[in-house]
This record gives C-alpha cells, structure tokens and sequence, in this order.
C-alpha cells in the first residue's frame, strides 16, 4: 500500500480466538472460581489481613451466587425476586 | 402501527417524556443511540459481501452522525447534568452493537441485519410520531425532529426493499423467520435488561445489608495504608521467587 | 479456520525441513480499567499492537480486547493454541484486596463506593482466569499475570535505548501503588519503592479535570492545553491539597474522595477553594464580550495552570528522589501521568538525568506491551539484545486493491498518485488544503504519529481555528502538534538533550524557537512550545519525503500534524472508518496509500431523498 511496497494481505476469513474449545465447563469454571477464593484467603493471610478472611469467604461465595444466577439468563429476575 | 402499539408507546410517552428535566435525559441517551448505530452501520459497510449495498449503509452511518449531533445539541440546550454533559459533549460512547467482540452485523448476516434495520427505523419512526402527535416536545426539537424523521423514512424504505428483493429471490420464508427473530430478540433484550436492574437493585440491597452489619468489627482492626514510600509489594522479588517457583510465582493473581 | 489450519501445517513442514524451532509467540492484555489493548511478541520482538477502541470504535474501550487480539492472531496467522503466554497487566486479587481493605478501612465513610465496587468485582472481574481461558481459548497454564506499575515499568524500560535505567510509573492507580520506583538492569526490573493508594498524582489530575467539567481519563489533556492561558495564582491551596515533601508527596483526604465515592473525586472543602465546578456546557472564551464569561474562563485557565504546576512540583521531587535512590544517567518514565507532554519537558530541562524516555503507551494500554515484554525476560528469562528504535506502526494495514474496492463501492473518484506522490501532496499542503493521511498500519498508542493522521500548513494561525471548528470540532483553546524533519528540528525547536531520544514519539513539549515563532504560529502553543515530533527515513520514510517536498516549496520543513478522527471518535482504523470521518468534516482532500480522493462537491454526500 505504500512506496516501500509493505503490504499485509488480509484474509477474509473471520477469526475469532472463541471459536476454539478449550472454554471450560460450568464444572471446571465452578472449581476455578472455589481456587480464586483459596487464593484470595491465602493472599489476605500472607497481608497481615488473615482477619478479614471471614469476609473475604462471605463476599467470594456471594460472588459465585451472584455470577451463578444471572448465568440463567431469563429466568434470572424470577430467582432474584426469591431473594 | 398497531393500536395495541399505539396505545403502549402513548401511555409510556406520556408518562415519561412530562417528567421534570427527563426529555434533556432522553435527547443525551438517544444522541449516544444514534452514535452507536453509526458505528454499527459502518461496520456492516465494511464486511458486507453485498458490495451494492456498502453506499447505502454508508450513508445510513453519515446520517446517524448527522442526528447524533442533533440530539446532543438540544439535549444541551434543554439542559443536561454536569456528567452526562461531558460525556455526550464529546460523544463519548460506553457501548453499541458489539457483544462478546462481535458486531452487530457479523451476529446477525446480511438479511436478519437489514430486517433489524427496518424494524428498529419503523419503530423509531412510529416512536416520533407519538411524540408529535402528542406534542410533548419543545417546539424547537419537534423541527428537527421532523427533518430527522424524513431520513429514517429513507432508511426504512431502503432496508425494506431490500427485504422484498430477498422475498423476490425465493427468501420469503427466510425474511419471515428474520422479521420474527428480530421481534423476539427485542423483546428478550427488554427482558433481560430488565432482568439487570432487577440484579442490580437486589445486590445492591444484601450488599448494602452487608456492609451496614458486618463490616462495623472488621474496620476495629483496619488501618489505611501510611503516607510516603513504602518497600515495594509487586514484582518477582528475590524472596518472592524463593518462596515460590518463578513460574507459579508469575501464574499467580494475587 | 480451516485455511489457517492448512497454512499452519504448511508453515509447520517448512519450519522442520530447516530445523528451526517455531517462534515463540506472547500475548500481553491490558484491560477492564480503561484503555484495553493486546500485544503479539514473536521470539521477544513486538509483532504487532492494537487498542481496542481502534476496532470496536468506542473511545477508551475497557472490554477485553477480544477484536484486536483477533486482528493480530490473524495477523500472524496462528491460533490461540500456539501461543507459548498469555500475560494479563496486572493482579487482579491483589487489586481486590486494596479495594476491599479501604472499604474497611474508611468504614463508614465509603458506604456509597462498596456496593456498586463489590457487585463489578463479585460479579464479574474477580473471576478473570476462566474468563481468559474461555474468551482468549488459552490453557490454564499459559496464563501469567504480571503487576500493574510492573507492565508500566517494562514497557518503558524494555522498549527505551538504555540498558541500565531508573524507572519511575507514576498514575491513577494499579493493585496498591500510585507511583512506584523500579531500577532496571540488562532485563532485570527490580522493585524499589512505592507510593500506595488513595495517594496518587493521577487521581489528582483527574480530580482537576472533573473540576473544569472534562471526563477523566479523556480530558486531562485538556487541562494541560488550558493551563497555558493560565497564572498559577492558586498554588498556596494547591499546596494544601497535595503536599511535596522528602521527595514523596500525600493528598489531603479532607479535599478528595475519589476512595469513598463511585462518581465524586472531590469534597465540598475543594469547592471553598476553587468554587462552583464548570459545566461542560459553559463557554471557555477569554476574548469574549461578555465579562462573566472573561472573569469564569480566566478562573479556569488559572486552576488549571495551579494544578499543572503543582503537579510538576511533585513529579520533580519524585524525580530528584529516584536518582538519589537509585542512581543512573537515563530516567524510564511510564503510567498516565508520563503522558503529560509539558511536565516531561521540565524533567528533561531541568531535571538530575542525563537521558528521559517516555514510551509512546505510556498510559494503560502499554500496560499490555509491558506484559508481555515481562513475560518474555523475566518469566522466560530471556537476555535483551540491542534493538532499533520503536517503531510505532504496529496496528492494522489494508492493501491497496482493498482500499479501491471500497472507495469504488462508494463512489468516490480517486487518482493513483504513485508518482510524484510526495511532491503532489506537498503541492496540496502548500495550498492550504488539510489533508486526511491514512498509510501503513495505524499507530500504537494515543498520539497519531504520521499513519492515520490529519496533515495541514503550519505557517498561518488561522489554520489551526479553521481545524478545530470545522474539522475536529473541538474546542478552540487545544493546540496542534508539529511535525518536523529530524534533521531540521534544532533549527526550528529548542529540543533539551536529554529529551533527544523521545522527540519521535510526541511525548514532550519543547519552546519553539524565537526566531521563527512568526513562521508557524499554527503549532505554536501560547507559551512558545510545541508537542514537536520528529520523523526521518529511518522512522517513517513517507511522511520524511513529503516534509522534504513542502520544505522544498515552502522553505518550511513543519507541518501540523493532529490525528485522524473528530472530537470523540478513536482515531480510525479502516478505509470505511477513514471515508465517514473525512465525510462528515471539512477536509479537503484525503490519501489512502497512494490514492488521493477528493473532498465531494456536493453539499451532503447523499442521495436527495424521497420527501416524508
């Protein structure tokens, strides 16, 4: 495209890094995030915070409710009501 | 438009639009809309396959510029709050078309994309309509809003032939299905919108709960973190890799 | 995909008939702060580089880069799976837990901050790694994170000339640090000193910004451009605000409350000092008629000149205490705040170091670069070898026949300029036409630097009006930015010697020089600088030709050089990007590679339409 003749062809294919099949299952994600919360416990302890570990608990398996419910989507505002 | 339609648009119009310092709110949130669909409207220029129609969605995108700035202006004339101001002052955009790094265009193809143009135009337009014959708006938007509306006539109009060329060419039952898919979609998008502020109000609400009750003891032994220069945290410190493999050591979020 | 599978196979079988090992690819990801971009290193070299916003056209995109990683995956025609690293800028548990520690620790103060902080964090960013793993389809195991001032650090160190360094990031805020101080040697970046939240010399500015009624993390640059209209009369409350003492600084927590508050940065005290905020809507007119508006303006342009300087202030303590701590010849500065063109001027003038290097990205997008150069020496452990200057093309590049295909499918009349093509856009240039200049891949970082850019005569001032009204609409009092022939630039600008090596990048103002300050009023700020960037062949061969050209008809070797885009916009990407925004302004003419189209006649651009 230009006087130095550097051209960089694009392919017309469409390409997207989410088309391979490594995602992993709601099992496999549910594990992952129980390993975050570890984690988190074990970063807050190292911190001298090991006192907050209690709320770190409380908020990380709130988080994994929350993340839980809306992955259902419609039927999501149903299951907040029963909150 | 249907009456049941009619009715709708007019009741939620009425109600809304006589809200005290609301119409400056929507003209600020459709100036952000129309910005968006340029954008989306470009995006279908760039990868349509259907080289005829790249003009047109061009100017759709020009047009769609062209209401944005518009809307942004008489949302400012009608005065808006110091944040959305400088937000929609520069056209500052938080989100449009794009879902998980898709455009618009490539989720739906070519023919479900040119039938939510069609609708979303026809919608728009009746939306305006309500708007007018009601009279809710100042006298000043309602003339350009009537210059705004010859364009999304325009645009309804091309994106509807363009169906009927598809129907022409044996697609009937495709354009039905589209026409029928972007209808649920709408509706579903409604819902889980809505379903989001439901989310959002209710987490708010244990979050707050939380906090009221249970953070009081913790903040007993919390400090805020001193002034001035501190030993570094971060990095992949001597210690710190000591401790762990580096490899670990650099795989760890924490 | 299959095609990218077939070329993989192919590229797989030449690559072991030579027995060469296949590259190394790294993925660096900076992301959901503000200013998302992705990074491709292949065997530690940059490959590529994009910001999002530049695909999803939303300024300042957070999402994660999923386009341009796409972009670049394609680019390099490889699949996610090839990839050796995925290097995400920073810790994000670590930032939670600075989050959730300062919610306690101001307890009950920051009631309103908690919720909506701990719904995006418990919602959504504290479960990063499956998101990575499924949206960049990269295994658990490749998957790294590096630290937010850390990226920052090596995207300045790694990417300057000098092997031994100071380095000093100084921005809003990353896990815990605000500013922090690193000493690089060889590849090794090691960890000195920090400064922690809510302490930060870019919540500051930001709170500044905020006050003159800009969006934060957009308008800052504003503010620097208003200052100049500016005295500092109010440096005495300024000093109250953000103190500068033993080579640290702290912000009064009675006047900020950008650690308590979702939308707020400042408390009514800040107001008792600097009054009622301005309103974007309000007018920033220092000629105007009406005295009000004289009176509101000149108390805008002085807050904002107060706040740069008290910000220079800070910045040169900082300075002056890297080098006591940790001395060197060359200063790495990088984060947000190393973007502040004027303040990096006065390092370089006036500061202990013998060079400064500011990396293009300083601010969260290098973040991403630093990421992934991180983990290429210090995960992997590989050494540094002395490599060319940074070259900033990085991002995305269209073939010609593509660019006529859409301006066919447009019906735009273009010419194929080929020859003589720097001397017809000269020609162009000195006939004061403003030119729209689209070339190679686009830029990395936030300043156009010669590929997407708007080009225009420098030499009368009311160039500069005729662009920011009916061009880039924006607002009056923001100057443009020079750009001169490397070889010229001592004749026409003051260029301190310790900011030689970053006059490429647009990263520091410079003082025109007196004797030609009448010859390019245009670039030249109200205080007598300019934001100068230099070119040479060995930079960017096309725009250096071109320059040669107009200085050949004009005798000036300068050009104004501002980006491609209109207030508001990313700066564009795509032929289509490029054609909609020349379009809607009032551009003269436009090169695309070496097509010149011309601006339409026509009023509008459209078909007339049926009448409703």
């Amino acid at each position: 495209m230009t006087e130095n003749g550097s051209e960089h062809v694009q392919s017309d294919q469409d390409f997207t890094p989410r088309d391979a099949t490594v995602a992993p299952g709601r099992l496999e994600t549910l594990f992952l995030r129980f390993g975050v919360i570890g984690e988190l416990l074990v970063l807050f302890a190292v911190g001298k915070r090991w006192w907050m570990a209690p709320l770190v608990l409380l908020l990380g398996l709130f988080g994994l409710v929350l993340a839980l419910i809306s992955s259902f989507e419609v039927a999501a505002p149903f299951i907040y009501m029963a909150f | 438009m249907g009456r049941l339609r009619q009715f709708y648009l007019t009741c939620v119009s009425e109600v809304s639009w006589r809200i005290p310092n609301r119409p400056a709110k929507f003209l600020a949130q459709f100036s952000q809309a129309e910005r968006g669909s340029a954008y989306d409207m470009l995006a279908a220029a760039e990868l349509t396959d259907r080289r005829e129609l790249r003009r047109k969605y061009l100017e759709h995108a020009l047009d769609e510029t062209a209401h944005s700035k518009i809307f942004r202006e008489r949302a400012n004339a009608l005065g808006i709050g110091r944040e959305e101001s400088a937000i929609i002052d520069i056209g500052y955009l938080s989100d449009h078309g794009i879902i998980g790094g898709e455009t618009l265009f490539e989720r739906f193809g070519e023919l479900k994309f040119l039938a939510f143009v069609h609708i979303a135009e026809k919608q728009a337009l009746e939306q305006f309509m309500v708007y007018k014959s009601r009279d809710l708006l100042d006298p000043e938007t309602q003339v350009r809003l009537d210059g705004i509306r010859k364009d999304e006539l325009f645009h309804m109009t091309y994106s509807g032939a363009e169906l009927e060329h598809y129907r022409k060419n044996g697609l009937d039952s495709e354009v039905d299905k589209a026409i029928r898919q972007v209808h649920r979609d709408r509706w579903k998008e409604k819902w889980l919108r809505f379903s989001q502020h439901i989310g959002h109000f209710v987490s708010s609400l244990w979050l707050l709960l939380i906090y009221a009750l249970l953070i009081a003891p913790f903040r007993l032994l919390a400090r805020p973190e001193g002034v001035g220069w501190h030993q570094s945290k971060g990095g992949l410190s001597p210690d710190h890799v000591a401790k762990n493999n580096k490899l670990i050591a650099a795989r760890m979020q924490s | 995909m299959l095609v990218l599978e077939s070329q993989r196979d192919t590229l797989q079988n030449t690559l072991s008939l030579v027995d060469r090992p296949m590259p190394c690819w790294i993925l660096g990801i900076s992301a959901l702060y503000h200013d998302s971009a992705a990074v491709l290193l292949k065997d530690g070299v940059v490959f590529a580089a994009a910001q999002e916003e530049r695909f999803t056209r939303i300024k300042n995109d957070l999402s994660m880069p999923i386009r341009a990683t796409a972009w670049l995956l394609e680019h390099a025609g490889i699949s996610p799976s090839e990839l050796e690293a995925l290097v995400f800028y920073e810790k994000p548990l670590r930032k939670f837990e600075r989050i959730l520690s300062t919610s306690v620790a101001y307890f009950p103060y920051s009631w309103r901050l908690f919720s909506p902080q701990m719904r995006a964090w418990l919602g959504d960013k504290l479960w990063l790694r499956d998101k990575l793993i499924s949206q960049f389809a990269v295994p658990k195991d490749r998957i790294f994170f590096s630290e937010h001032h850390l990226s920052h650090a090596a995207s300045a160190f790694y990417c300057s000339p000098h092997q031994d360094a100071t380095i000093l990031t100084v921005d809003g805020v990353g896990e815990w640090a605000t500013t922090a101080l690193w000493s690089g040697s060889g590849a090794d970046i090691t960890p000195v000193s920090e400064i922690r939240y809510p302490h930060s010399l870019g919540l500051f500015y930001s709170a500044i910004t905020a006050h003159l009624g800009f969006v934060v993390n957009n308008g800052e640059y504003k503010v620097m451009g208003m200052a100049s209209f500016g005295e500092p009369r109010f440096m005495a409350e300024m000093n109250q605000l953000l103190i500068v003492k033993d080579g640290r600084f702290e912000l009064d927590l009675r006047y900020f409350c950008h650690h308590l508050h979702p939308r707020r940065a400042t408390t009514r005290h800040f107001e008792t000092f600097f009054g009622v905020p301005r309103h974007p809507s309000e007018p920033f007119d220092l000629d105007s008629d009406d005295p009000q508006i004289v009176s509101r303006s000149q108390l805008f342009a002085d807050i904002a000149a107060s706040a740069q300087l008290a910000l220079e202030e800070a910045l040169m303590a900082l300075v002056h205490h890297a080098h006591q701590t940790c001395p060197s010849t060359a200063l790495c500065l990088a984060g947000g705040v190393a973007l502040n063109a004027v303040a990096n001027q006065r390092i370089a003038t006036e500061g202990p170091f013998e060079h400064v290097w500011v990396q293009p990205a300083a601010g969260d997008a290098g973040g991403a670069l630093g990421a992934a150069l991180w983990g290429w020496h210090m995960v992997m452990g590989n050494p540094r070898t002395a490599e060319p200057a940074f070259q900033v093309s990085l991002g995305r590049s269209w073939s010609a026949s593509k660019v006529a295909d859409y301006l066919e499918d447009f019906r735009l009349p273009f010419t194929d300029v080929t020859e003589n093509f720097s001397e017809t856009v000269a020609a162009d240039l000195a006939a004061g036409k403003i030119i729209a200049w689209m070339q190679d891949g686009f830029e990395w970082g936030p300043r156009a630097l010669g590929y997407r850019s708007i080009l225009a005569d420098p030499r009368s001032a009311e160039m500069k009006d005729r662009i920011n009204r009916s061009v880039k609409f924006r607002e009056p009092f923001r100057p443009f930015a020079p750009v001169v022939l490397a070889s010229a630039i001592d004749d026409w600008f003051e260029v301190p010697p310790a900011a030689r090596n970053m006059t490429p990048y647009m990263v520091c103002t410079v003082n025109v020089r007196s004797e030609v300050i009448d010859k390019i009023p245009a670039v030249t700020h109200i205080d007598g600088t300019a934001r100068v960037q230099s070119v040479s062949d060995e930079h960017n061969p096309l725009l250096s030709k071109v320059i040669e050209a107009f200085a050949a008809l004009t005798g000036v070797p300068v050009l104004i050089n501002t980006s491609f885009n209109v207030k508001g916009d990313p700066i564009v990407n795509s032929p289509v990007d490029a054609v909609a925004t020349f379009l809607q302004s009032e551009m003269d003419c436009m090169y695309i590679g070496n097509l010149r189209v011309e601006q339409p006649k026509r009023q509008r651009y459209h078909s007339p339409r049926i009448d409703g």
